[in-house]
């Protein structure tokens, strides 16, 4: 890898007073700048895995680095929680403040950054998550895909390189689903964010660069999508199913038809069986 | 219903109310309240009424959303009215009768007293956000910080308080209806039996209160949340001159209730 | 038996304020025994406050609701009757759990009704079956159980009152996949066994286009397409216009056709749409 930013040295991690691990050594290198999935079953382990990133847990045995830095060590936590943004699943649960500017202001206050650069940073923010019309809203009264929006701004204000979603979309509907996934696509390919989400909907992950599946707390599958969802029996093993597309090229491909793995969202799906029917014709 | 609750609620706006310090609607509001307890003739609480009606109208708050205010406190007010019309002494209405007019005015009052108060705390609340109340709040009583009081962590907890208050009475109407549907009975039986049945809604509402505090002490941490030390803000308290202006004719309010008070009047 | 028909639904919220909202309006729907009714809408089309109607938990504006013919809300006696005949689920159930075990907290409901102890246990081991939970979990605390199967458990605790109709709002959601598909069998076999009339609210068309016999979408407080799936599902164009998803194969399809290839309208399974597809390579009519 040519400049891994998130790095998992054989990590281990067992919860307080469990007698299972939850990670079972974990080695793991994340590309500066790429978009990972990571999918996986209730306890797979992959929400331990994301609050490894952040500091929130450190490992039992075996180091996380972000960024060069171990997050083991305590005089270094800030440094680690300022580069890592989290999100997490229920939106109400995240955001502290009654108006929305002010919440998304609260990392940099608690940061120490000046007042006038907080103001900088929460307006571009607002602007980037699509929300600065709302910024003046209470925020129990909006959807719930915009409260996530607004849990994305509270964090990128911080300014951060990496951004780490557990579960945001869990308790959303299409619509915030959409939303909440389109923006964080969006922060990665156009601010060169590296984006972690953690997810139970395949679809959310066929634009991913790389997806992991999680299982008994270790890394049962890492690759391309298109390569991942191509392995049929380990989805059925883990519980996850095949996005529609996957599932078709492959029946296609079975019948005969010659086509491409990796065309995965709908759009490219539906050009690329269309050409090889008018081909075949 | 729950939902119609508007404790701590903030409505934003843009009126001289809205834009005056927090900390000198906070000292206002103290002066306030000493000042509504020198009323003690009708020409005192007109004053007072008539102040608190400026301020309304100068804070374009609806009346009607300040009465949706005093509404869930209206038990108490009766109750306080009933108490006095029928337990102040003095010339009865007809003869023979309990209620004196004595009663009625000390009633009347009373009332007055409590609506004033109300309203004029809840102006506080609604047109001051609860960040904005709770930076204020805090530089107002960081002196004792020098006696080890744990300012900050205070008016932290305060201001999640109001923040969460909405969230909590949405779920409670959630809870209710939930157990509603499964038969559950809020309004037949005696008090023992209806303060029992209130269990099926406390306990869910107590767990689901604890894990959001879980989880939101770690969103807050994730978002480098650790105390007071080395914060900074990005609205800045700034006294200006409508603020020394208001804080002048607060004073002046006050001296004059205290005035009538002496006065007799 | 038992048949449920709305008459000329309406709903204000907060009549006579400034904030007053018509959710629902002149909604009429007959559903019949047995019937497995899909009912889908984006979030405040609604579709919730329209199964609040169901049970009395909320009262028309304007309009009725009849049970097997009678009106449901005729008095105080008919409006509670009608919470035990018409089972609610809302959603996120397991935030009602509050007894310290799970066999009490099922046993909430049928309690509720005055049954007998001995018919009580039945119930609550009958529901318990239903919804896979084990019966060496009664003694435990439903909070410290996972959160499926608190799920479960809250579940239960509806069907131990038997309801003639079960009318479940998102009863999936935040779930793993293996864990929706276990719980969608579930309400499939109680379905089965016990003939009664199930309501499911859904945002995920692929279990909507497995599951249900019938779909009724809600749009804008009133009720816009109601017929099978194939024939709702024909429609995916508007469907997706007016906010809602559709099942992937249907989104599928639609941009097939919209690449000249001529995918019936019907197809909204996998099955179909690759049986279609296997059919045009071969030159078959579909």
């Amino acid at each position: 890898m040519l400049n891994p930013v998130i790095v998992f040295e054989n990590v281990h991690y067992t919860y307080p007073g469990d007698e299972l691990e939850s990670l079972c050594g974990v080695d793991l290198a994340i590309e500066r700048g790429s978009f990972v999935a990571v999918l996986g079953r209730n306890g797979s382990g992959k929400s331990t895995l994301a609050k490894h990133m952040n500091a929130i847990l450190v490992p039992t045995s075996g180091r996380v680095l972000i960024d060069g830095i171990d997050t083991a060590d305590e005089a270094k936590v800030l440094e680690v929680r300022r580069r890592v943004g989290m999100v997490f699943q229920n939106p109400d649960n995240q955001i502290v403040a009654n108006v929305v500017e002010d919440d998304v202001a609260f990392a940099p206050e608690n940061l120490g950054v000046e007042p006038t650069e907080i103001r900088r940073r929460v307006d571009a923010a607002l602007a980037l998550t699509g929300m600065s019309e709302y910024s003046m809203h209470a925020p129990h009264l909006l959807s719930g895909g915009q409260k996530q929006r607004v849990a994305i701004a509270g964090v990128i204000a911080m300014e951060p390189e990496i951004l780490v979603l557990d579960e945001p979309t869990a308790m959303l509907d299409p619509l915030g689903r959409k939303e909440v996934v389109d923006t964080a696509y969006a922060l990665c390919k156009a601010r060169g964010m590296t984006v972690v989400l953690i997810t139970h909907h395949m679809d959310e992950c066929v634009d991913a660069d790389r997806l992991l599946v999680m299982s008994n707390g270790s890394i049962a599958a890492d690759g391309s999508p298109a390569a991942v969802f191509s392995d049929q029996a380990l989805m059925e093993r883990e519980g996850l199913g095949v996005p529609e597309t996957a599932r078709l090229l492959q029946a296609l491909r079975a019948s005969g038809m010659a086509l491409p793995e990796d065309r995965l969202d709908t759009e490219g799906c539906a050009e690329a069986i269309a050409q090889a029917i008018r081909t075949e014709a | 219903m729950l939902k119609d609750i508007t404790l701590g609620q903030y409505f934003p706006g843009d009126s001289v109310v809205h834009r005056l310090d927090a900390r000198t609607k906070l000292v206002l509001v103290i002066v306030y309240i000493v000042a509504l307890f020198q009323a003690q003739s009708w020409l005192g609480f007109g004053l007072v009424t008539l102040v608190t009606a400026g301020c309304v109208a100068a804070s374009r708050i609806p009346p009607k959303t300040m009465f949706k205010g005093v509404k869930p406190m209206l038990f108490i007010i009766v109750l306080t009215a009933m108490l006095n019309i029928f337990y102040t002494s003095g010339t009865p209405v007809l003869p023979g009768w309990i209620i004196t007019w004595e009663g009625i005015s000390r009633a009347c009052q009373m009332v007055l007293r409590i609506v004033l108060l109300i309203s004029g705390t809840f102006l506080l609340t609604y047109t001051t956000s609860p960040i904005a109340l709770t930076d204020g709040l805090e530089m107002l009583l960081n002196p004792l910080r020098r006696l080890h009081v744990p300012v900050h962590e205070m008016t932290m907890m305060m201001s999640m308080a109001l923040r969460f208050i909405p969230t909590l009475i949405e779920e409670t109407d959630k809870i209710m209806s939930a157990q509603k549907a499964r038969g559950a009975d809020f309004e037949t039986g005696g008090l023992v039996q209806r303060a029992k049945a209130l269990l099926p809604i406390l306990v869910p509402l107590f767990v689901s209160a604890f894990r959001r505090a879980d989880e939101l002490a770690v969103a807050m941490e994730s978002r480098c949340y650790h105390g007071g030390e080395g914060r900074t803000r990005m609205k800045q308290l700034r006294m200006g001159r409508a603020d020394h202006i208001a804080l002048f004719l607060g004073a002046a309010f006050l001296a004059a209730m205290i005035a009538l008070k002496r006065l007799g009047l | 038996m038992a048949e449920i028909k709305a008459e000329g639904l309406t709903y204000v919220y907060s009549a006579g304020t400034p904030f007053e909202k018509t959710a629902i309006e002149d909604v009429s729907l007959t559903i019949g025994q047995g019937e497995l009714v899909a009912v889908i809408g984006h979030t405040g089309s609604g579709k919730s406050t329209f199964i609040q109607h169901l049970n009395a938990l909320l009262t028309p504006s304007a309009g009725r609701v009849l049970l097997d013919g009678e009106d449901i809300n005729r008095d105080k006696y008919s409006r509670r009757d009608v919470k035990r005949r018409v089972g609610l689920v809302f959603q996120y159930p397991e935030y009602q759990l509050f007894e310290e075990t799970v066999y009490r907290d099922i046993a909430f409901g049928p309690r509720n009704m005055k049954l007998p102890e001995g018919e009580i246990d039945e119930r609550v081991r009958e529901a318990a079956r239903f919804v896979g939970v084990d019966e060496g979990l009664f003694e435990h605390s439903p909070l410290e159980l996972s959160g499926g199967q608190k799920r479960r458990i809250a579940i239960a605790g509806v069907i131990a009152m038997r309801p003639e109709v079960l009318i479940l709002d998102e009863p999936t959601a935040g779930l793993d996949p293996a864990g929706c598909a276990q719980l969608q069998e579930n309400i499939c076999r109680y379905r089965e066994e016990t003939g009664s009339t199930v309501l499911l609210v859904s945002h995920n068309m692929d279990d909507v286009a497995r599951l249900a016999g019938r779909v009724v979408v809600f749009d804008h407080g009133r009720v816009v397409m109601d017929g099978s799936p194939a024939e709702v599902f024909s429609h995916a164009g508007r469907l997706l216009e007016i906010g809602l998803n559709v099942p992937r194969a249907s989104e599928l399809a639609l941009a097939l056709r919209k690449k000249g290839v001529p995918v019936p309208e019907d197809v909204f399974t996998h099955e179909r749409l690759l049986a279609s597809l296997l059919a045009l390579r071969e030159g078959r009519p579909c």
